[in-house]
C-alpha cells in the first residue's frame, strides 16, 4: 500500500461531449502500465466517482448546465493541474452548433494549467501529452500550422489568386487542396495530428484549433487573402469546433 | 411521513456517459414500487442536422458519439446514397465493414474489460467460497491488445480510430494498399487466441455464478436486428423480428421501420402470429438480438465454442458472453473481407451527384449495442427538414425498464436488501451497455431512456 502514496492521482472525467477523448486514453497502448503506475479516478471505467484531492485532473466536454459548473469548480478546488482535453472543454465543440443549449469552454468558467487539442486528441499527441504531463513537464502543443507536416505543401509556396468553391473534394488531390479549389482550414489549424484527414484525401476541418487567437477570427482573416464562394462563405461548418466568439457575418 | 422512499444511483459509473438509476420503494407495502434509469446529458445533435445540406451530414453525425462513431457514419452515407440514388461501390461496401468490424472489437473489449468485469466477478466472489483467480494486469494487457487490433484495423481503413473520415457520400475516400491489408491480416490472426483466451475465462467465471444468474432470465423476450437471408450482417440486409424460439415474426426493409415500431416498441398488430390488441410490445437490439435472429454467423469454429454458453440463451447474462463472441466473429469476418482480392483493385470514389430522388429515406447498420436507424426528410435545396436517429440504447428502453422492474421488484421480495437491489439494477443496466452520448441526440430520448 506505500506505494500507491507515491503513485501520481489522476482524475479523468467529462461533461457534456461524446466520450470520444476519453475512449482514446483507454485505446493508448500504454493504457495497462498507465493503470499500474496511476491511481485514477475515471468513472467511466471504475466505481469511484468522488472528486478528489489529486495531481491532474483531466477534463473532457463543455458546459451546458448549471451543475457542471459547479462540479467544475470543485474540481478546480481539488486538483493541482487542471488540463482541458479535446475541442469541446478547449472551445466548445460540436454543441457550439447548437441554437438549443450552450457549449461554454471550460476555461471560462476556470483557470486551466494547459490543453491537449484535437477532435477528438490524436492518439500519439495524447500518449506524449500525458507522458509529459506525469514528468511535471509542459505539454507541447506545435507553435506551427498543419501545412508545416502536410504532404501535399507546394514545394513553390501558394498560388497567389486561391479561388474556393468546394468544401468536399470531388477526385484525390493531386496537389494542395487549396490549389484544387477545395476548402482546406490547414493554414490556420494547428499541426500534431500527423495530418491523418490528407493522408485519407479528405482537407483539414480545423479540429486542432487554431494556433493564435481564437478559430473565427482567423477564418475571417484567412477569407480575406482569398477568393471563397458565397455558400461556402456563409457555411456555419466552421462552428463545428468551436464557438463563434469573435464572429463578424461576411458576405 | 412520506410513503415513498427514493433511492439514487448517481452518476451511474462504469457506463457510457452520464446517467441515473432510481429506486422508489413504498414503505407501507415493503415492496418496490419503481426502478427507474435516465440519462443527465442532452446535446441536441438531431436538432443541430436540421437545415444543414445532406452533403455535410456524415461528417457532423461523426460527433454524436466517441464510441461508435463509425456506425453512425455509415448509416449517415447509407442514407444520403438512398437519398441520391447512389450505389457504393464494391470494394468500399467492403472496406465499411471493416471499419464496422473493427468498431465491434474496440466498443466489445472496452465494456467487457472494463465495464463489465467488476460486476462478473463480484457476483462469483459472492457465491463462492473462493475468488475466481484473477491477474489484474494480464488482463488488462490481454484486452489492450485486442482493443488496438480493433484501432488499427479502423485507422487504417477509416483514416483515424475514433471518427473515421475515408468513409464518404458513394464509397470511401482512401483504397487499401497490398502492404496495408497484410498488415492487417498479420494483425486479425494474432487476435485470434486473445479472444478465445477470454471467452475461456468468461467461461470459468459464470460456471461460479450459475445459481445466482438464474434470476436474470428474461421473459418471452422479442428481438430485432438486421440480416441477411438469416446470417449475421452488420452492414447490409433486411431487418427481422423474432422471439425466443427463433422463430421470425416479421421481416421488413428499413423504410418500413414505421410501420413496425413506435415508441420503442413493436406495433403487435404488424406481426404475423398476433392478433392481439395491445399498444405494442418491447424488445431487444444488441448481441443477443442478433444471435437470436440469425440462424448462423458464418463462423463455423464459433457456433463449437457457443455449444458451452447455451444454457444461457434467454439470460441477461450472455450479453456479455455474446460480445466476446462478436469479437472473434468479427476477427473471422475481418480476414475473410481481407482475403477479397477486390478490396485493393478499386481507386477511391468521390460522387457529385446533385439529383435528388427520394425525400424520405431511412437506413440501418448493426453498431456495437444493436441496430442503429438514421432518418432523413430532404428538401429540393439538399437540406434536411427533419432528422431522427433511433439509437440502440433508445431502442432498448422499454424493454430495459421492463427488465429492471420485473427482477429488482422479485429481488426485494426476496431478501428484502435495498442494496442487493441497487447492485441488480446496476448489473442489469450495465449489460446493456447504455451509450448516452448516443441518447442525448434528441431531447425526448434524453429523459426517458
Amino acid at each position: 500500500m506505500e506505494r500507491n502514496l507515491m503513485k501520481p492521482k489522476i482524475l479523468v472525467t467529462s461533461l457534456t461531449s461524446c466520450n470520444g477523448c476519453l475512449t482514446s486514453i483507454i485505446e493508448l497502448d500504454i493504457f495497462p502500465e498507465l493503470l499500474e503506475s496511476v491511481d485514477f479516478i475515471f468513472p467511466l471505467i471504475e466505481d469511484n466517482d468522488n472528486i478528489d484531492n489529486c495531481d491532474i485532473a483531466l477534463i473532457e466536454g463543455s458546459i451546458s448546465q448549471e451543475e457542471q459548473k459547479e462540479e467544475l469548480l470543485e474540481i478546480r478546488r481539488k486538483a493541482k493541474k487542471v488540463i482541458a482535453l479535446g475541442q469541446c472543454a478547449i472551445s466548445g465543440g460540436i454543441t457550439s452548433l447548437s441554437d438549443e443549449i450552450e457549449a461554454i469552454p471550460i476555461n471560462e468558467i476556470i483557470e486551466i494549467d494547459g490543453f491537449i487539442p484535437g477532435c477528438p486528441v490524436p492518439t500519439e499527441f495524447l500518449g506524449n501529452s500525458l507522458m509529459a504531463l506525469l514528468n511535471g513537464e509542459r505539454i507541447k502543443v506545435s507553435p506551427k500550422n498543419l501545412c508545416s507536416e502536410c504532404e501535399l505543401r507546394p514545394d513553390s509556396g501558394f498560388k497567389s489568386k486561391i479561388k474556393i468553391d468546394k468544401l468536399i473534394p470531388e477526385k484525390i488531390p493531386f496537389e494542395c487542396f487549396l490549389h484544387e479549389n477545395v476548402l482546406c482550414l490547414g493554414p490556420i489549424t494547428r499541426a500534431g495530428c500527423k495530418s491523418k484527414c490528407i493522408k485519407a484525401n479528405i482537407p483539414c476541418e480545423g479540429c486542432m484549433g487554431a494556433i493564435v487567437e481564437d478559430f473565427m477570427s482567423n477564418i475571417v482573416n484567412f477569407f480575406s487573402s482569398i477568393s471563397v464562394s458565397e455558400d461556402i462563405k456563409t457555411s456555419d461548418m466552421y462552428s463545428k469546433f468551436t464557438r463563434p466568439k469573435s464572429f463578424v457575418k461576411m458576405g | 411521513m412520506k410513503k415513498t422512499k427514493k433511492m439514487t444511483i448517481k452518476p451511474l459509473t462504469r457506463i457510457e456517459g452520464h446517467g441515473q438509476i432510481e429506486i422508489f420503494v413504498n414503505k407501507d407495502k415493503d415492496e418496490v414500487s419503481r426502478v427507474n434509469f435516465s440519462t443527465l446529458d442532452y446535446r441536441g445533435i438531431e436538432k443541430i442536422l436540421i437545415g444543414k445540406k445532406i452533403s455535410e451530414i456524415p461528417r457532423l453525425v461523426s460527433k454524436i458519439c466517441g464510441f461508435c462513431s463509425a456506425a453512425h457514419i455509415v448509416a449517415s452515407c447509407k442514407a444520403v446514397e438512398k437519398a441520391l440514388d447512389i450505389e457504393p461501390t464494391y470494394a468500399s461496401a467492403l472496406s465499411r465493414q471493416l471499419v464496422l468490424i473493427g468498431e465491434i472489437i474496440t466498443n466489445h473489449m472496452i465494456h467487457f474489460a472494463y465495464m463489465a468485469l467488476p460486476d462478473l466477478l463480484s457476483l462469483a466472489s459472492a457465491s463462492q467460497e473462493n475468488d475466481v483467480i484473477l491477474n489484474r494486469s494480464e488482463i488488462f494487457v490481454k484486452a489492450s491488445k485486442l482493443i488496438s487490433i480493433g484501432k488499427n484495423l479502423m485507422e487504417i481503413v477509416g483514416g483515424r480510430a475514433i471518427q473515421p473520415v475515408s468513409i464518404i457520400i458513394g464509397g470511401m475516400s482512401k483504397n487499401l494498399t497490398e502492404k496495408e491489408v497484410s498488415l492487417l491480416k498479420r494483425s486479425l490472426k494474432s487476435g485470434i487466441a486473445i479472444a478465445k483466451f477470454f471467452l475461456n475465462f468468461a467461461q470459468e467465471i459464470i460456471e461460479k455464478i450459475d445459481d445466482t444468474v438464474k434470476m436474470f432470465e428474461l421473459k418471452n423476450p422479442l428481438y430485432m436486428g438486421l440480416q441477411r437471408d438469416g446470417t449475421y450482417s452488420i452492414y447490409d440486409g433486411r431487418l427481422k423480428i423474432a422471439n425466443e424460439d427463433r422463430e421470425t415474426l416479421a421481416t421488413f426493409d428499413v423504410n418500413d421501420y414505421d410501420k413496425f415500431i413506435i415508441d420503442n416498441r413493436i406495433k403487435t398488430s404488424s406481426l404475423t402470429s398476433s392478433s392481439t390488441q395491445e399498444r405494442g410490445r418491447g424488445f431487444l437490439v444488441g448481441p443477443l438480438a442478433r444471435y437470436h435472429i440469425t440462424n448462423e454467423y458464418g463462423v463455423y469454429e464459433v457456433h463449437e465454442i457457443l455449444k458451452d454458453f447455451q444454457k444461457w440463451d434467454e439470460n441477461i447474462l450472455m450479453m456479455n458472453v455474446l460480445r466476446l463472441i462478436e469479437i472473434l466473429v468479427c476477427l473471422y469476418k475481418g480476414l475473410l473481407i481481407l482475403d477479397n482480392t477486390e478490396i485493393t483493385k478499386e481507386q477511391p470514389v468521390f460522387v457529385t451527384s446533385t439529383k435528388l430522388k427520394y425525400d424520405n429515406i431511412f437506413s440501418a447498420v448493426e453498431a456495437p449495442r444493436g441496430t442503429l436507424i438514421h432518418y432523413y426528410k430532404v428538401n429540393e435545396n439538399m437540406t434536411a427538414d427533419d432528422v431522427k436517429i433511433h439509437v440502440p440504447t433508445e431502442l432498448n428502453t422499454f424493454s430495459i425498464h421492463e427488465i429492471l422492474n420485473r427482477i429488482c421488484q422479485k429481488e426485494f421480495t426476496k431478501n428484502k436488501s435495498l442494496e442487493t437491489v441497487q447492485e441488480t439494477a446496476k448489473f442489469i443496466v450495465r449489460s446493456f451497455d447504455p451509450c448516452i452520448s448516443c441518447s442525448s441526440v434528441s431531447l425526448q430520448k434524453a429523459h426517458h431512456v
